[in-house]
Formats: structure tokens, C-alpha cells, sequence
């Protein structure tokens, strides 16, 4: 077992560090910390200074806008995006999720046309999977795509979607045919969201992060835009879940979290106080290990394996862990625990406010916590039905 | 070269190898671990108790040479090696000398040639000479705490009488010599003596473990200059690093214990058919199966960087930090595990020849061994609060 990283990755983490400490990056995110209610803190500006350098996607091809590095490099940009309070939704789903699936299913001539643009920061893609009535067992979605001679017109509402409201494109899960199976007849598009038949509205939830609602009503969409197999993506969709599930995006955000609480314990003076410290060190052991759980994943895919149940188990206990740095961060500071950015006094600048109203969505996006638990058990320890 | 969380074929072997040891010597109904006849002092009953033959045949797979420097007939393969060890133990809940004498000799190797045990290694090395440490003189002494102790060494001509009574001593009436901690007027100070040396009295006790624990009384004791390990008054620097690598080793060993409580249960889960089903297949207990697994691999995890640590990457403070934190977690864990284990199992998993029980009995006293979880969170508090912000 090697736990270090290697010169050249430590050298990217510094270079990653000076970038974000850049006095255009800090003029940006003290910008973002003055937004109001319901508008989303996001910067597609830092994206673009990253993109320039291929560090946006860093272990993209260069010839798609990446800078050919690793996995192991594209997880330091993560945990350095969050470290330096870069908000990374957007880079989440458009760089890490849609970016994958271009990667592992398009073909030549759709890397090529949509790599580059997202690399470079300019085209943002969301996640349109979600319906009204389809969400852990996504084979149940309705979402239409009939054949019209020339292309495909969608039918269908998509909701719970982050960073829609962002997007030039949707990556988009339709049934184009009733299959032999709920699993046959399932294809994805990438859907031009600024044309005629899509209507994007707010779905307001608690978090600092709209929901959307994307209404497709005979939005039409080239065959250019297939996505891997027509009727056949169901699979694909699962092996992109699995590899996203590394819990690096979970995790960073509760180091992040966790930090804050620790260097608010510091600064009051509380951290060697046994009735905070002590929960700061169970929880600072929680993000230890999940962080470790991460990047054995991480260097998994690095070698092109992946564990799907050590994935699972990743993702739960990453997320699991939320809800105790939430509550703990809020608790800390009594009834001002609960005051929000926007009152002005809130301690850690709100962040732990916000924590808490964000927490509840970790353990449900991406594969709830139910279903991370069912993949263990059915596929990892070979019980449950 | 880089971050790899594989262990390497090596390792892989030394697993393999010590859970094949373990599967041919233990048959789930041998009762032989965590077992002994009950009361304080009781009579060993045929096949109870320490197994000289088998502790033999354990210490023939190479299991005490791991971390020890290949200059004095060790392997130097450092603690990830012990790590698998330990785990594999826990497992199968064999319980020996091994992790004190481990531990000692660490201490040993530490406080260098010039002091007592230098000539012994190889003889640990090659499992000839056991040692248990005979640190703790309260149940509630926290282990890392050199400072209060109670038992004395006074001069006495050219070295040393000691005098004191100290409590949880492992296979007291089996090891050739116990590593006491004493005050002396340097200060703290380690001696290793034979258990045979005049003036030492041992008393078994009787725990929920069914531990061979002891009381040892050192009553003026003597011991030379010759048995000091190190200087006089310097055991804290040896200690504190090796208390750390023990703790990630015991660390590894309740992972493997819960390991063992959760391998046991789904076998059982499975089995079992209650409303015309196997109860595995109820969710209500496979998924909190499933969560235990998932609690397990991360402690598995940070037990792992424990390892990594104690083989001197990084620094000896983030060596305890993580230490501690590691140990906590394993300890809490492993109560969690095994009482899931016993709610699963229902009524039969209180049976004295059901399984579920052993590892119940064991984390109960694992949990603490090394210091109790609180006792480990003020340590890392501490540690943590003295760490440069990030």
C-alpha cells in the first residue's frame, strides 16, 4: 500500500493553490458570497481562467481540452475547488457526469463537437433523469422521443434538476419504445435546452440550489444527439452512475465543512473542550476514512477497475456523515447556529446554515442511500431479494 | 509508483496463509477462543486457555519476525505486514502473546542495543521468548498516561527493586518476562523482567472476555541496571511511538473481529427461515448488514493509513492522531457489530456454543484495551488542536 502522491501530483495540487489564491479568483468569490436569496452562487468565469489551462478537465485528452492527466490529478481539482469555496455543481454535472458518458459513448464526431466547449468552460450540460414519477427506479420514466422522418420530438417533464437553469444542454433519459422490458427502449439525448418546446422553471427548494423543472413539449432534437445505443442506454446509464459514485464530491464537501467547524472551535477557543472536540474528532475520523475510501476508488479507475459495492459504500458513508457535521456546526453556536448568510452575523459566514438545509439532498441525489445499502447487500454480501 | 491502496501479493500470501492457519486449527464448534473455564483462578480445562502447541505453530508462520529489523532476524516488512496479522486474529479471535510481545519488542528496538532485550529479539523474532507489558494499574488508567503510575523502582545497589501491582497483564502465568513500568526518581522508566524473578506474584482474574488477564505484584522485585530498557527515566520515548503502531495494529485486530461477527451473521441471516423466507432477505436486517459493511471498510481504511504512518511516513503526531482515531472508531464499531450480531442471531446467539457470543464477550473488552474511546477522542483533541490550521 502507497498512500502519497507522487511529485508531479503535489505539484499540480500547488499550482491549483496559487490559481485559486490569484487576486481575480478571490475579487470573484467574495462577489458570490454577496449573492442574494434564490440567486445561485456559480462562476462560470473561474471555469473559463481553469479551462484555458485544460485544468477544468484536467484528464481529458488535450485534444478535447483537457491536459491529459490523471484521474488521480482531476480528484486534486476537486478537492482544491472545494478548499478554495469554487462552487462545483455545474462543473460536477457537465465535466464529471455528462463529460463521462461523451467519453465512454460518443462517438467521434459528438467529442468533438461538445468536448472542447465544455472543457473550455463555455457550454454547461445538466442532468435531466428525474420525473414526477420516476426517480430511484428510473427504468419507470415516460419521457417520449417519437420519431418524426428527420429526428426526435420529446415529450415529457423532468424535475429535481441542479444547475438546469445554467445549461445550454440536457442530458436527457427518454423511452423512444415500448421494449420487451422496462429496461429495453430507453435512450439519452443531449437536448438543446434554448429552443422552441422546452420551458426550464425554478422549483424552489430550502437549499441554495434551485431545482428545475424542465418541461419538454415536442422539443426536437437531432439523431446527431444520440447518446450511446438508441433503446439500449439503460446500461450505459448504470455504469456511469457507478463510476461517479466515487464519493469525491460528497467528501470534499464535508472536509470542507468540517474545517470551518474546526477553525471556528479554534478561533473561540472551544476545540480542546471535550463537549465539542470530542464530536470534532469523531467526525474528523468519519472524513478520514471516507476521504481514504475515495481515493481507493479514485485509484481504481485510475488501473480501469472499479468495485461497484466498495463504490456504494463509498457514497453512503460520505453522505451518511453529512447530516451529524450539519447538525454539529449548527449546535456549536446555539441559536445563532441557525442564522443564514444573508442575516449578516451568521458564525463561518453561514456556511454551516447552509450545511444543513443542503444535507438532506446528499443522501438522495445520485442514488439514495437506500439504494446505496441494497447494492451492498444484494450485490456486495450476496443477501436481500 | 503513486497512491495504490492494494496490498501487495506478499501480504496477500501472509493472509491467506495465517486464515488457513486459523481455519484448520479453530472448526466453528472447537470453542477454544475467548473461551476458559469461569471464576477467578479457575482450573484449565482440557484444550482451554494457552495452547503452547498451537501458539507454536502460529509463531512458526513468521508472525512475530514481521516488524522487526532484519539485522536482529526480523522480516522488516513494518506494520502494514502486522495489519494483516492483527486483522486475521480478529477474525478468528485468537488470543495469544502476540500483540504485547510485538509491542515490546517494538519498544526494545526503539530504546536501542545498549538497553535490556537487544540480545532477546531474535528470540522473539522466532516466538521463543513471549512478553506481556505490564503497564495498567487501574481498570481506568489511560494507557498513554506514563506519568501517574504507582508502581516504583527505588536503588538498590548497582539497580533496582521494584515495587507496585499491576492490573490487565495478558497470559501472565505463560510469558517469559513481563516489560513493568515503574517511577523511578529519572522518571518514568521500563524493565523488563523474567516472570520467574523473585518477588512476583501472579493472581488470573475473571473478565466478560474470559481473558487471561492478571494481577501481577512486584514485591521489591529486583532488578539490575542490565534490565532497564533504555535509560533510566527515558520509557516515554520509546512508548508513545510504539503505544501508536499498537494501537493501529489493535486497531486492525477489532476490524477483523468485526469482520468475523458480520461473516458469521449473513452466513447465519441466510440460513435462518422464519415467514417462509430467509430473514436476510428482509430488508430490515439487510441493510443494516449492509451499512455495518460499509462502517467496517472505512475503519478498515483508516487502520490502513495507521499502518502506513507507523511505517514512518509522516509525522510521529498525525502517527497518534490517526492512531487514536482509528482505534476509537474500531472500538465503538465492534460493539456495534457484534450487538447487531446477537439481536440477528435471536436467543441461539446467547448459547455458549454459538459464535455470536465470543465476539460480543471480546469487543467487550477490545473496545477498551488500549484506552477507552473517550480516553482516545482526548488524546486526538489534543493532537488535533495542537496541528497548524489547514
Amino acid at each position: 500500500m502507497d498512500l502519497s502522491f507522487s511529485a508531479e501530483e503535489q505539484k499540480f495540487r500547488q499550482d491549483l493553490r496559487a490559481f485559486f489564491a490569484e487576486e481575480r479568483v478571490q475579487g470573484v468569490l467574495r462577489g458570490l458570497e454577496g449573492c442574494k436569496p434564490r440567486v445561485e452562487a456559480h462562476s462560470q468565469k473561474i471555469y473559463q481562467w481553469l479551462g484555458e489551462r485544460g485544468w477544468l478537465a484536467p484528464n481529458w485528452p488535450v485534444e478535447y481540452g483537457g491536459a491529459g492527466k490523471t484521474a488521480v490529478e482531476a480528484a486534486i481539482l476537486s478537492e482544491e475547488m472545494a478548499r478554495a469555496s469554487v462552487p462545483d455543481t455545474v462543473h460536477v454535472n457537465t465535466i464529471e457526469i455528462v463529460g463521462l458518458f461523451l467519453l465512454l459513448a460518443g462517438t467521434d464526431e459528438q467529442k468533438k463537437r461538445f468536448l472542447p466547449a465544455m472543457a473550455r468552460g463555455d457550454t454547461v450540460v445538466s442532468v435531466l433523469y428525474t420525473e414526477p414519477n420516476s426517480g430511484s427506479d428510473l427504468s419507470s420514466l415516460t419521457t417520449r422521443a417519437v420519431f418524426d422522418g428527420d429526428g426526435y420530438l420529446l415529450y415529457g417533464t423532468k424535475i429535481y434538476s441542479l444547475t438546469t437553469q445554467f445549461a445550454q444542454y440536457g442530458l436527457t433519459a427518454t423511452r423512444t419504445r415500448g421494449g420487451m422490458s422496462k429496461y429495453d427502449g430507453i435512450t439519452l439525448f443531449l437536448v438543446p435546452l434554448r429552443e422552441r418546446g422546452v420551458e426550464i422553471r425554478p422549483l424552489w427548494n430550502i437549499s441554495d440550489e434551485r431545482f428545475n423543472e424542465v418541461v419538454l413539449d415536442g422539443a426536437w432534437v437531432s439523431p446527431e444527439n444520440i447518446v450511446g445505443p438508441l433503446h439500449g442506454a439503460w446500461e450505459l446509464i448504470n455504469t456511469a452512475l457507478s463510476i461517479e459514485r466515487t464519493g469525491l464530491d460528497y467528501y470534499v464537501k464535508m472536509r470542507r465543512w468540517l474545517d470551518a467547524i474546526i477553525a471556528r472551535a479554534r478561533e473561540t477557543g472551544r476545540l480542546e473542550d471535550p463537549r465539542l472536540g470530542h464530536e470534532i474528532v469523531r467526525l474528523d475520523a468519519q472524513v478520514e476514512a471516507g476521504r481514504l475510501m475515495v481515493w481507493d476508488i479514485i485509484t481504481q479507475l485510475q488501473r480501469g477497475e472499479l468495485d461497484n459495492v466498495q463504490a456504494a459504500m463509498s457514497k453512503w458513508y460520505n453522505t451518511e456523515v453529512g447530516r451529524h457535521i450539519a447538525r454539529l456546526g449548527v449546535d456549536m453556536e446555539g441559536l445563532a447556529g441557525t442564522l443564514s448568510r444573508w442575516d449578516g452575523e451568521a458564525p463561518m459566514g453561514g456556511l454551516l446554515e447552509a450545511a444543513y438545509r443542503e444535507c438532506p439532498g446528499l443522501t438522495i441525489s445520485a442514488g439514495t442511500s437506500e439504494i446505496m445499502l441494497y447494492v451492498i447487500a444484494a450485490v456486495g454480501l450476496e443477501i436481500g431479494d | 509508483m503513486g497512491m495504490d491502496f492494494r496490498v501487495s501479493d506478499e501480504l496477500k500470501m501472509l493472509k491467506t496463509t495465517c486464515a488457513r492457519f486459523f481455519a484448520a486449527r479453530f472448526p466453528a464448534d472447537a470453542g477454544r477462543r475467548a473461551e476458559r473455564g469461569l471464576g477467578a483462578g479457575s482450573g484449565r480445562d482440557a484444550g482451554q486457555g494457552f495452547d503452547p502447541a498451537l501458539w507454536k505453530g502460529f509463531c512458526d508462520l513468521g508472525v512475530l519476525q514481521l516488524t522487526l529489523p532484519e539485522a536482529v532476524g526480523g522480516a522488516g516488512l513494518g506494520q502494514g505486514a502486522a495489519a494483516v496479522v492483527a486483522e486475521e486474529i480478529g477474525r478468528a479471535l485468537y488470543q495469544s502473546p502476540w500483540a504485547d510481545t510485538v509491542t515490546a519488542a517494538d519498544i526494545i528496538v526503539q530504546a536501542g542495543p545498549a538497553g535490556a532485550g537487544w540480545a532477546l529479539l531474535e528470540g522473539i523474532a522466532a516466538g521463543a521468548c513471549t512478553i506481556a507489558m505490564a503497564v495498567r494499574e487501574r481498570g481506568q488508567d489511560d494507557p498513554a498516561a506514563l506519568s501517574a503510575l504507582g508502581a516504583t523502582a527505588t536503588a538498590a545497589g548497582d539497580g533496582f527493586t521494584i515495587s507496585g501491582r499491576k492490573l490487565f497483564v495478558p497470559f501472565g502465568e505463560t510469558v517469559d518476562r513481563f516489560m513493568v513500568a515503574a517511577a523511578t526518581p529519572h522518571g518514568p522508566t521500563m524493565f523488563l523482567v523474567p516472570r520467574d524473578r523473585a518477588g512476583i506474584q501472579v493472581r488470573r482474574g475473571d473478565d466478560t472476555g474470559r481473558s487471561e488477564f492478571c494481577s501481577v505484584e512486584f514485591a521489591a522485585t529486583p532488578a539490575g541496571a542490565a534490565d532497564v530498557v533504555g535509560a533510566p527515566g527515558g520509557a516515554a520515548g520509546p512508548y508513545t511511538g510504539a503505544l501508536a503502531r499498537a494501537r493501529v495494529r489493535h486497531a486492525a485486530y477489532l476490524v477483523g473481529l468485526c469482520q468475523g461477527a458480520l461473516d458469521v451473521t449473513i452466513k447465519y441471516t441466510k440460513e435462518r427461515e422464519q415467514f417462509g423466507r430467509a430473514i436476510a432477505s428482509f430488508q430490515a436486517i439487510s441493510f443494516r448488514l449492509a451499512a455495518l459493511a460499509a462502517r467496517i471498510d472505512a475503519a478498515r481504511h483508516l487502520a490502513g493509513r495507521g499502518a502506513w504512518l507507523g511505517d514512518g511516513n509522516g509525522d510521529l503526531r498525525e502517527l497518534r492522531r490517526i492512531a487514536a482515531e482509528a482505534l476509537a472508531m474500531a472500538g465503538e464499531l465492534a460493539r456495534d457489530v457484534t450487538a447487531e450480531s446477537m439481536q440477528m442471531h435471536g436467543s441461539f446467539g446467547f448459547s455458549e456454543e454459538a459464535e455470536p457470543q465470543r465476539y460480543y464477550r471480546r469487543a467487550a473488552v477490545d473496545a477498551l484495551l488500549l484506552g477507552t474511546p473517550v480516553q482516545l477522542r482526548d488524546e486526538a483533541m489534543a493532537l488535533l488542536a495542537a496541528r497548524a490550521p489547514a
